[in-house]
């Protein structure tokens, strides 16, 4: 098997960009450094890179050279105070953008264009944010390797043998072959934090209700969360702050207040740590590592740190197997050739919609829609869609007695490297294992963050998961960045 | 291994029924490969069946919001000529679909 190489950050080698976005977002502010000149380093690199890598469905040259001239032109006139002023930026192509594509990487979508942007679009563009194009995905998020877009798989940046993981495998991608600095991506059982770790970026699931919902098109909506990639905590911190408002338009938003509530001094010699034991059997040696070297730093800290046997997590991807497909198949109902996307004609109504869908949908999502329709179907109702609901409660209530204990967890995200392209997609079981750590967090409406930390098996890229309980975002991101700054194998800058 | 279809938990028959409830259709040799992909996944995870839940509510929503409500003020929606330019077929400012009831015999 071929091994990996660390591809370079954005802007390595080409001019003078700082390493972190928010130095960044001050030469931008001071007019030292243009818009149109970080665009430009973005496009490049894109041209690059990405013939190999495919982690754009669309790049929007024009459209983000014009955003680029007028962030240029409110600095030069006397200042602009957006917090990503001038930044490049990817968007998953689940997330709606007025009048430009956004096909969630399926054919029945391949051509639709919304009348609307997502909530979170109208913010990034207000902050001053570039949108520099949409990116590849497993067809409407159903997936844990990008290979089931219908656009063809994206390729892992580090080896372009294996997967990026997914199911926002290009906004990962995009991020860690230095494309762009920021990417965004949505997480239903692991979409962001497991692509995240595959790519060697960071990557966070919010907590439920943190960030919008409005304008992201529905895979299992009582599960699904918009979050940030960067390739650093700090970075990541600073996306995930513009994103977190609170929005009328989703009945579901919590309101940033109380993530900021949450937001208090931390003493990290005061921690209390859980390593969730019953995750590390099945973990690659690598990824088992990466927790015990974590755990180690942090009792160098002074926290205390626990193994903790969490039996109750090992129902979560079962539950998650029927409620997630359960919601997908009602939520996906919505797409029969009457108002958007993709038309086969027939004989009459019904026989349009079965068309329509039956050649729109991909494999995956058919089996997912299928899979979801059983279990809510007559007969089948108790013994799996209410069984699972009741486990989603044994798994939020297990949760909550750990956090009583413990301020925070301690898990790999995924239970393996990079894993090769191919290797997985005719086998959906398999695949759907490879998010049996990140899938709990769903469940609880918890927040989770994925940092790098360290090189595994065939020098690919390890991510070390850090959960804790809902609005703990500011605490992950702290101890986070504590554990960045103390990995051995982080990026030279 | 030759397939034993009859130790499928969820056989053809069960498949092309429920493909008819979600408005798919599949041939023949697709049915028998979903019926016993399905039946796989649903296998490997059955142990959630012996778990006891008996004193635990279902949960549908992880946070506790409830009865979200704003004040009933007039704000903009959608151009109507944008959301229909998406549209496959429209007639005078509508969706145009195909027949929906059937001609009488």
């Amino acid at each position: 098997m071929s091994s990996g190489i660390r591809p370079p950050r954005f802007g390595a080698g080409k001019g003078q960009i700082p390493s972190t976005v928010s130095e960044l977002v001050k030469l931008v502010q001071k007019g030292e450094i243009k818009a149109q000149e970080i665009l430009e380093v973005s496009l490049q690199t894109i041209a690059e890179s990405d013939g190999e890598i495919n982690s754009f469905n669309l790049v929007l040259h024009e459209q983000a050279l014009e955003d680029a001239k007028k962030v240029d032109a409110s600095i030069a006139k006397g200042g602009f105070s957006g917090r990503l002023a001038g930044i490049p930026i990817a968007i998953k192509d689940n997330i709606c953008t007025r009048g430009i594509s956004t096909t969630c990487s399926s054919k029945i979508l391949a051509n639709w264009k919304p009348p609307y942007d997502a909530s979170v679009i109208t913010k990034l563009k207000s902050e001053g944010a570039i949108i520099v194009g949409k990116t590849n995905m497993d067809e409407f998020a159903m997936g844990s390797s990008t290979e089931t877009s219908f656009f063809g798989p994206t390729k892992n940046p580090w080896d372009k043998e294996r997967v990026p993981g997914g199911s926002s495998g290009g906004s990962a991608a995009a991020v860690a072959a230095g494309m762009v600095p920021l990417a965004i991506g949505s997480d239903t059982g692991g979409s962001i934090r497991q692509p995240a770790s595959l790519c060697g970026v960071v990557g966070i699931k919010p907590t439920y209700g943190l960030v919008s919902r409005y304008g992201l098109v529905a895979f299992a909506s009582s599960l699904d969360q918009i979050g940030p990639f960067a390739s650093c905590v700090d970075d990541a911190a600073l996306l995930l702050d513009v994103l977190a408002f609170h929005d009328e338009k989703d009945s579901t938003s919590l309101g940033r207040d109380r993530y900021q509530s949450g937001n208090v001094n931390i003493d990290v010699s005061s921690l209390k740590v859980g390593i969730i034991s019953n995750f590390l059997p099945n973990a690659a040696e690598s990824c088992h590592q990466a927790v015990t070297d974590a755990a180690r730093v942090l009792a160098n800290f002074g926290a205390k740190v626990d193994e903790v046997d969490i039996k109750e997590l090992d129902y979560a991807i079962a539950a998650y197997y029927i409620i997630a497909p359960a919601e997908a198949s009602s939520n996906l109902a919505r797409f029969d050739g009457v108002r958007y996307g993709l038309r086969v004609d027939g004989a009459d109504v019904e026989e349009m919609n079965i068309k329509t869908r039956t050649e729109g949908f991909g494999v995956e999502v058919k089996r997912r829609i299928m899979l979801g329709t059983y279990a809510l179907s007559a007969g089948y109702y108790d013994a799996y869609y209410l069984q699972a609901q009741k486990i989603r409660t044994l798994v939020k209530d297990a949760f909550n007695k750990a956090y009583g204990k413990y301020d925070l967890l301690l898990s790999p995200t995924s239970p393996t490297v990079a894993f090769p392209l191919g290797s997985k997609v005719a086998d959906p079981l398999s695949m759907y294992l490879s998010d049996l750590y990140t899938i709990p967090t769903n469940l609880a409406g918890h927040p989770a963050i994925s940092v790098p930390y360290g090189i595994g098996e065939d020098d690919m890229p390890v991510g070390l998961q850090l959960l804790g309980p809902a609005l703990s975002e500011s605490l992950l991101i702290k101890v986070a960045k504590m554990l960045e700054e103390n990995n051995t194998d982080k990026q030279d800058n | 291994m030759p397939e034993d279809l009859d130790k499928n938990l969820i056989g053809k028959d069960e498949v092309i029924k429920v493909a008819k409830l979600a408005r798919l259709s599949f041939e023949d040799d697709e049915a028998t490969k979903i019926s016993s992909e399905l039946s796989t996944i649903l296998k490997h995870f059955e142990a959630m069946q012996s778990v006891n839940t008996e004193n635990l509510a279902p949960m549908a929503h992880s946070m506790d919001v409830t009865n979200v409500l704003r004040e009933d003020e007039a704000t903009m929606s959608l151009e109507r000529d944008e959301v229909l330019l998406s549209a496959p077929a429209v007639s005078e400012n509508r969706f145009l679909v195909p027949r929906i009831l059937k001609e009488e015999e």
